[in-house]
């Protein structure tokens, strides 16, 4: 006996074409650190970088007659630091410094790591070979002490730390995308380019990077955090961008000369700036991640 | 337990007679929803099924249908996002209530499963003996020792030859047929009443398949165990199943006796999933001649005469195919030419030959199907033609040029006319590329088109593999397997090739899915006659397409000649061997089949 059942059958039919858009951004904005961490990093940039427009201060002459003022007194909010400066006018100079070098470090050190990786990993061999040990041997010096030298040697600006910074940081991101490429050089399509005749620097352009965009977009923001970090280690110890101009690290070196004196409002602010500029870009990373490994999935 | 010997299944017309004993397994108004992203997805929907003592009863579909999960119900293995409704009965009891240590008994003792790939099924890391005692100790009192004894004794029930060494071998020193063979030593270790086998034979060779089918048959009838086998196979299910339930995005469809369902399908979409089964020729059953015999075969037996190109037949080994016959730029040049072709891989000392002394020839319009089981040699033969892989010894002419070196103009002018599609649905699009840029790619590359041109070209493409022109700014990953591969087509096509390359394009899709495929691909050869090498392990899809099939085993070419000889005179041993191997979705000629395999399997293996 064969039983059946009467469902309508549109035969040889394949399912419709999927929807798509706005889900990966959906999956981002699930992820509620990473969007306050957006937050945080936009409202930073204001206030940096708008902030002087509104709230202007004088940051290039000092006023010996009113330093280390207090918060509060004779219209400065945060107080002013040993030299007289207003201390919310120049956390917002400051700032500029610190998310300029790192955004640009991180940029950099983004750009010149996936197309060193991607042309190692793709072309692989002895070419792959000699270009990761030059990657090893950057690795094995610390980043720190080449700022240091590099700082001891040039006066320090806030083009050269970027150089220096960007120099250091490619590395880890080189070995990233090269591992992808690994992978993605064996893909049919990019098989399938080759055989038809396309050339390997297409390959490259057209297929590799484009694909390990996710891997260096979530890269990129913890390259920006630990940009921002080492300019501030690098300030801290005295070697970053000199008077008038500064960056919290700077602010945080010199206040802490004077926090035995109870002068709190010197490292507080800036510390605390460093903390949430640094952990937001750690936040959107972990978003982008979760934004672009679920997409994974899918392909 | 339940030993039933009944060599019918109950519930068949004429076994009436006979008292029907309770199902094994039941399923009352199943229902299975999932929540995802796009709001729920009903998996299964109000199924009844029986699954009754000793019989295999096959549960079909394709992708999406909803019948992996209704199989692995039976063990309790839903996913936990699963919302289920209504019962499954496992002797009685509903799997769907039990917990913990109630549902682990519950595997292993009554319900036992054998997945599709045995490689990620097997732990890489422990001897196979070592896991099917495992099995043994943690579900029965069984001492290690004992435990051990016994598994060596299952692998002998699994006919795997010499079992006592075999239980000392780490998975990846057997072969998959031999992997598989260990997960169903583990399924019946404690002796279960149900096994649920999902599409248990899928990744193995045809050849290979029909080993494990006999040896599924044969458990069954000796101890008397019920499988529920979930398959996409109508080949397997003609070949295995007692009762067959089919399945349609989550509705079942039809049940019935397999020779009913298969044979007189009484619903619509059991009759269309039967029509896009590829079906072989049927095969002149006789004893294989010996290989070689009878070569004067070819020309009388030749069907497909239409194409003047594809009359001529040039058996692989002719060596006065000379390395540089293809250079001139006459007439008869021969659009891909593979001559005295050797590939070896691996560092000196362990060198092992893919393709051993290889000749093979395409000519214009002329459409040759590659035939093979894995790791006989026709994907690397297809990547010597693409100029992936440098044979080691040999020559290839790809319209007069060596595909090999990619420099040079007259092997850019070669690859011009070449169109190429690989395997995998997956990954053969680059998936931050829009289908109308991935189509554009053969156009970019050789700078034929310019920028407006290529927009009306690629939707020209999209509409001849019958796709909307608005797919052209869709993304790889909102297209299913089907699309994606016409996707393939399109770019193969872009640059209208007079070769086109196809390494098994087809094999990852579902069989209605393929039909279509294949029948755009015939449309378009049709149309454009390119020649065409179709590269596939299924011998009834090269049928329906090509005008000359090569088959390959070991490296070799071990028969060469027009298709329809080759499928129904088979003249390689080997041939023959594939040709039975492949189980058809007619009861009565795969059993006929069934036993001229097991004829052959014995002569070959005494």
């Amino acid at each position: 006996m064969t039983t059946m059942t009467q469902v309508a059958v549109p035969t040889g039919a394949e399912p419709p074409v999927r929807p798509r858009r706005g889900q990966a951004w959906r999956r981002f904005t699930g992820n509620r650190l990473a969007v306050a961490g957006l937050v945080v990093v936009a409202l930073l940039f204001l206030f940096s970088f708008v902030g002087p427009l509104v709230y202007q201060t004088d940051q290039v002459h000092t006023d010996l007659a009113s330093a280390n003022l207090r918060p509060g007194t004779d219209g400065h909010p945060l107080g002013t630091d040993d030299v007289g400066y207003d201390v919310l006018g120049r956390l917002m100079v400051g700032g500029q410094t610190s998310l300029i070098i790192g955004m640009a470090a991180g940029v950099l050190a983004t750009v010149i790591g996936t197309a060193w990786g991607a042309v190692a990993g793709y072309v692989g061999g002895r070419m792959d070979a000699v270009m990761m040990r030059v990657v090893d041997a950057g690795i094995a010096i610390p980043a720190l002490f080449l700022l240091l030298v590099a700082s001891a040697i040039y006066t320090p600006s806030v083009p050269m730390m970027i150089v220096v910074l960007g120099l250091v940081s490619w590395l880890v991101p080189a070995r990233l995308v090269r591992a992808e490429a690994m992978s993605l050089k064996t893909r049919d399509y990019v098989l399938t380019l080759r055989a038809i005749g396309g050339s390997h620097r297409r390959a490259i352009v057209r297929h590799i990077v484009p694909n390990t965009v996710g891997t260096m977009m979530v890269n990129a923001t913890f390259q920006v955090a630990d940009a921002i970090l080492l300019v501030a280690y690098v300030s801290f110890l005295g070697m970053g961008v000199q008077q008038p101009a500064t960056d919290w690290g700077a602010m945080l070196s010199k206040g802490v000369t004077y926090a035995y004196s109870g002068a709190w409002w010197l490292i507080v602010p800036a510390g605390l700036l460093i903390v949430l500029v640094v952990a937001s870009f750690n936040f959107i990373g972990d978003g982008l991640r979760d934004m672009f490994e679920v997409r994974g999935k899918n392909r | 337990m339940t030993n039933h010997r009944a060599d019918e299944p109950a519930g068949t017309p004429d076994e009436d007679t006979t008292p029907t004993p309770p199902p094994v397994l039941r399923y009352r108004s199943f229902s299975v929803t999932f929540s995802t992203e796009h709001g729920d997805v009903q998996a299964v929907r109000d199924l009844n099924l029986d699954l009754y003592p000793g019989e295999v009863l096959a549960l079909v579909g394709e992708s999406g249908s909803g019948k992996t999960v209704t199989s692995l119900a039976a063990l309790g293995l839903l996913p936990a996002s699963a919302r289920v409704t209504g019962s499954v009965e496992l002797n009685g009891r509903n799997v769907m209530e039990l917990r913990g240590e109630q549902l682990r008994r519950l595997r292993g003792d009554e319900v036992s499963m054998v997945f599709q790939e045995p490689m990620t099924a097997l732990n890489p890391l422990m001897r196979v003996g070592r896991q099917i005692a495992e099995v043994l100790t943690n579900h029965t009192r069984l001492a290690k020792d004992a435990a051990a004894a016994r598994a060596v004794e299952l692998l002998g029930q699994v006919d795997i030859p010499e079992p006592a060494r075999r239980a000392g071998q780490f998975p990846h020193e057997l072969s998959g047929g031999q992997r598989q063979r260990v997960m169903i030593a583990m399924a019946l270790a404690c002796d279960p009443d149900v096994i649920v086998a999902d599409e248990p034979t899928t990744a193995l060779d045809v050849t290979v398949q029909a080993g494990v089918l006999e040896l599924l048959r044969d458990l069954r009838r000796e101890h008397g165990v019920a499988i529920l086998m979930v398959t996409h196979n109508m080949g397997v299910v003609a070949d295995i199943a007692d009762r067959v339930a089919v399945m349609y995005r989550g509705d079942l469809v039809e049940t019935g006796p397999a020779r009913t369902v298969l044979l007189d399908p009484a619903h619509e979409y059991t009759r269309s999933l039967l029509g896009a089964v590829p079906v072989l020729p049927r095969l002149e059953v006789t004893a294989p001649s010996s290989r070689g015999a009878e070569p004067t075969a070819d020309a009388d037996t030749r069907v497909d005469g239409d194409s003047g190109a594809g009359g001529d037949t040039r058996i692989g080994t002719d060596a006065d195919v000379g390395a540089d016959a293809g250079v001139g730029t006459g007439a008869a040049a021969p659009a891909l030419e593979l001559a005295q072709v050797v590939v070896e891989f691996g560092a000196k000392g362990r060198r092992f030959t893919a393709v051993d002394e290889v000749s093979l020839r395409i000519d214009a319009g002329e459409f040759v199907g590659l035939v093979g089981e894995s790791g006989s040699g026709k994907s690397t033969i297809g990547r010597c033609a693409l100029g992936l892989v440098r044979p080691s010894a040999g020559t290839v002419r790809l319209f007069g040029a060596d595909p090999a070196s990619f420099r040079g103009r007259t092997a850019r002018a070669a690859r011009r006319r070449l169109g190429v599609i690989l395997q995998d649905p997956a990954a053969s699009l680059d998936p931050r590329m829009s289908v109308g840029d991935s189509i554009a790619e053969p156009m970019v590359v050789h700078r034929t088109h310019r920028r407006r041109q290529r927009a009306a070209r690629v939707a020209q493409l999209l509409e001849s593999v019958h796709l909307p022109a608005t797919t052209a700014s869709r993304y790889p990953h909102e297209l299913s397997g089907g699309q994606r591969q016409r996707v393939s087509l399109a770019r193969a096509l872009a640059l209208d090739p007079e070769l086109l390359i196809a390494d098994e394009p087809t094999s990852a899709l579902d069989v209605s899915v393929q039909a279509s495929v294949l029948a755009v691909l015939a449309e378009l050869q049709e149309r454009y006659s390119f020649g065409c090498l179709f590269i596939s392990h299924d011998l009834a899809v090269v049928d329906s397409l090509t005008d000359r099939i090569a088959v390959m085993h070991g490296g070799r070419i071990v028969e060469h000649g027009p298709t329809r000889r080759v499928l129904t005179k088979p003249q390689a041993e080997y041939t023959h061997r594939l040709l039975t191997a492949a189980p058809v979705p007619d009861p009565v000629e795969q059993h006929d089949r069934r036993q001229a395999w097991l004829a052959a399997h014995r002569t070959s293996a005494a």
